[in-house]
């Protein structure tokens, strides 16, 4: 009977032994790359920094005007250097609610590519970002 | 030394000498280099057309466009010029500063930090024509491609 | 603190007003062209600067070129029902530019030819067509645009109507009219093509006879227009710098309001319209610069070719004459170039 019991649990520490390989494994292929939200919070924080030149790796180069905004297209929108995501909702299109110094800036951002799978990285990039703060809708690039 | 640790001292030696030849790229070697010049001096335009990489650097010129690069061989010949009695004064790979010696241009600067090859050398070469330097990388088979040209050196 | 002076933060009913239109113009959608055939192994140089093999399905958007070689040709549509032919040897871009407080897409092709049919259901969102050196408004048309290797320019009108517009004079052609216009200059006399039949190669060898002829003054021509697109940017990048100025006194004036509503407004109604001028002034100094330089590089850099090869055993007196004018005029575009153009645009 000693013997039996012993084996069993053997083979359930294989089980359990097997069950955790493959979650580890499964966990070291799921998918990467950033998640909208991941984009537009890198996209404040490079305004914020002033480090403009990282911007155009998360847009989406099909965008209109993308080779025409540069540095000085960002700091005419996004004049200040303290800016703070005070809310984030949604995934595409995500929703950011900003403040900068004693101000709130709404803002909406939507994005071209996919989610990512075990195989391939997420492939979001920003295809548009619109102010929706005002009376009208401003398009701030697209 | 005891027979056995000769034999793993010529084999570290021969790896050793095995790896630096690989080190040394297709456009960094003196007789690929020569073997390029000798096609672009010899062998029709479509084949030479192969052997040159676009966008090609003319001096400070960027040229993108195949009806120029085609243009400019053609032209060449035309007027019977080729890299005549070539001989390579100095090879090396690119570096940072390289650009200068084409042109200290936006352009220059840009072309040779985005167009070059991972493996770009810079051969400084003499012939009946003058001292040229050139700019290889890449290849096909076992010859190197041009991507740029500049000379003769003046003086 | 409170508000101390209210005009003083306010610009004019009338500044404001025509800051508000052209910013709504920003808004206005732009079209995409879609490749529906294709022969050979034409190129898609990307906005950003990569270069891919161009693809059925494959959409064009601002800042997006097309480059076809010797055995290429490239279809496109765009919108409902509009075609544009990218011929063999081309290189076609579209940009975007703002006139008039409109935001308008600009078809060039720097090098090659391309021919258009726009359909005048299409309606009012016909774009502006031409080369690197001079663009032309169309309504309903069936055109052909060639560009010459030494920056010159023509427009072969099919049916329908095209306005060329270059060193200020305009030449309106309809049915079977052509003009052409060289580099920097006005438009010639408009002329029949009935009976003529024009191919870009055939076109263009003429050009490169001509520019062969006199290159020095074929050089001046390229200069002109050089100088032209110099003082375009260098104006819209002052008009970038007084708008900033206003826009940021603006954006400062924000905090000076104690009322939470009343900045919030401020900055939403008041600000944000200056922030969107300036964004516009950047950009249109951008396509200034960027036209220059496709200018300075299908144009300007296939003359130099042109003499460089033919003169490399022999120089001439008029190859040194041309290689000295030539280094001076790449020095005027290289002294503005870093201010206005970025590494990727190379």
């Amino acid at each position: 009977m000693s013997m039996k019991r012993t084996s069993i649990s053997i083979v359930a520490l294989l089980k359990v032994l097997g069950v955790v390989a493959v979650a580890l494994a499964l966990a070291a292929c799921s998918p990467g790359g950033d998640s909208p939200q991941d984009l537009v919070k890198a996209f404040f924080r490079d305004i914020d920094n002033g480090t403009y030149s990282n911007i155009k790796s998360y847009l989406d180069s099909g965008a209109d005007n993308y080779n025409q905004v540069n540095d000085d297209y960002w700091t005419s929108q996004f004049p200040g250097n303290s800016y703070e995501i005070t809310s984030l909702s949604g995934s595409d299109p995500v929703d950011a609610e900003v403040t900068e110094g004693s101000t709130t800036g709404s803002y909406r951002f939507e994005f071209s590519g996919s989610e990512g799978n075990i195989f391939n990285d997420s492939d979001y990039k920003i295809k548009k970002i619109t102010e929706t703060s005002g009376s009208s809708d401003s398009i701030i690039f697209q | 030394m005891k027979r056995p640790l000769r034999i793993i001292a010529t084999a570290m030696l021969v790896a050793l000498f095995a790896a630096s030849c690989a080190t040394v790229p297709v456009s960094q070697r003196d007789n690929r280099v020569e073997a390029l010049l000798t096609e672009l001096n010899t062998t029709d335009i479509t084949r030479v057309m192969e052997l040159s990489a676009r966008p090609f650097l003319l001096d400070g010129e960027i040229l993108t466009q195949e009806r120029d690069l085609r243009a400019m061989w053609l032209n060449l010949r035309d007027v019977g010029f080729t890299f005549q009695s070539a001989t390579i004064e100095e090879l090396g790979p690119v570096d940072d500063t390289t650009y200068r010696q084409f042109g200290d241009t936006m352009d220059v600067r840009v072309w040779f930090d985005r167009y070059t090859a991972k493996d770009a050398g810079l051969a400084r070469v003499s012939t009946t024509h003058g001292t040229f330097l050139i700019v290889t990388g890449d290849r096909q088979w076992r010859t190197p491609r041009i991507f740029g040209f500049t000379g003769p050196e003046e003086g | 603190m409170g508000i101390t002076n209210r005009s003083h933060r306010t610009p004019s009913a009338l500044v404001l007003a025509a800051l508000l239109m052209s910013w709504s113009a920003a808004t206005a959608l732009a079209q995409d062209a879609t490749v529906v055939y294709l022969e050979g192994e034409p190129e898609l140089r990307e906005a950003q600067g990569t270069t891919n093999w161009l693809d059925f399905g494959m959409s064009l958007r601002a800042g997006d070129s097309v480059v076809t070689g010797g055995r290429d040709f490239v279809e496109m549509e765009y919108g409902d029902a509009s075609t544009i032919e990218v011929q063999p040897d081309t290189v076609f871009t579209i940009r975007e530019v703002e006139r008039g407080g409109e935001r308008r897409t600009v078809m060039s092709n720097s090098a090659g030819a391309v021919k258009y049919r726009f359909n005048r259901l299409t309606g009012r969102h016909e774009p502006d067509i031409g080369t690197s050196s001079v663009v032309a408004g169309v309504r309903g048309t069936e055109v052909a645009v060639y560009a010459g290797g030494e920056g010159s320019s023509l427009f072969v009108v099919e049916s329908g109507e095209v306005e060329v517009t270059a060193a200020g004079r305009t030449v309106s052609l309809t049915q079977d009219e052509a003009v052409e216009v060289p580099a920097g200059g006005p438009p010639g006399e408009k002329y029949s093509v009935i009976g003529r039949e024009i191919n870009h190669s055939d076109w263009n060898a003429n050009r490169l006879d001509v520019f062969l002829e006199d290159p020095v003054e074929a050089l001046e021509g390229v200069a002109a227009r050089l100088e032209e697109y110099a003082v375009d940017a260098a104006e819209w990048y002052r008009n970038y710098l007084d708008a900033k100025e206003v826009s940021d006194a603006a954006f400062a004036q924000i905090g000076e309001i104690d009322d939470d509503e009343e900045r919030q407004e401020y900055r939403n109604e008041t600000w944000r319209p200056l922030a969107g001028q300036t964004g516009n002034a950047v950009l249109n100094y951008r396509y200034h610069a960027l036209s220059a330089l496709s200018l300075r590089r299908h144009a300007l850099g296939s003359m130099y070719m042109e003499m460089k090869t033919r003169n490399i055993l022999n120089p001439s007196d008029e190859y040194k004459e041309f290689r000295d004018r030539f280094a001076e005029i790449v020095d005027a575009f290289d002294s503005q170039a870093d201010r206005y153009l970025e590494d990727t645009d190379i």
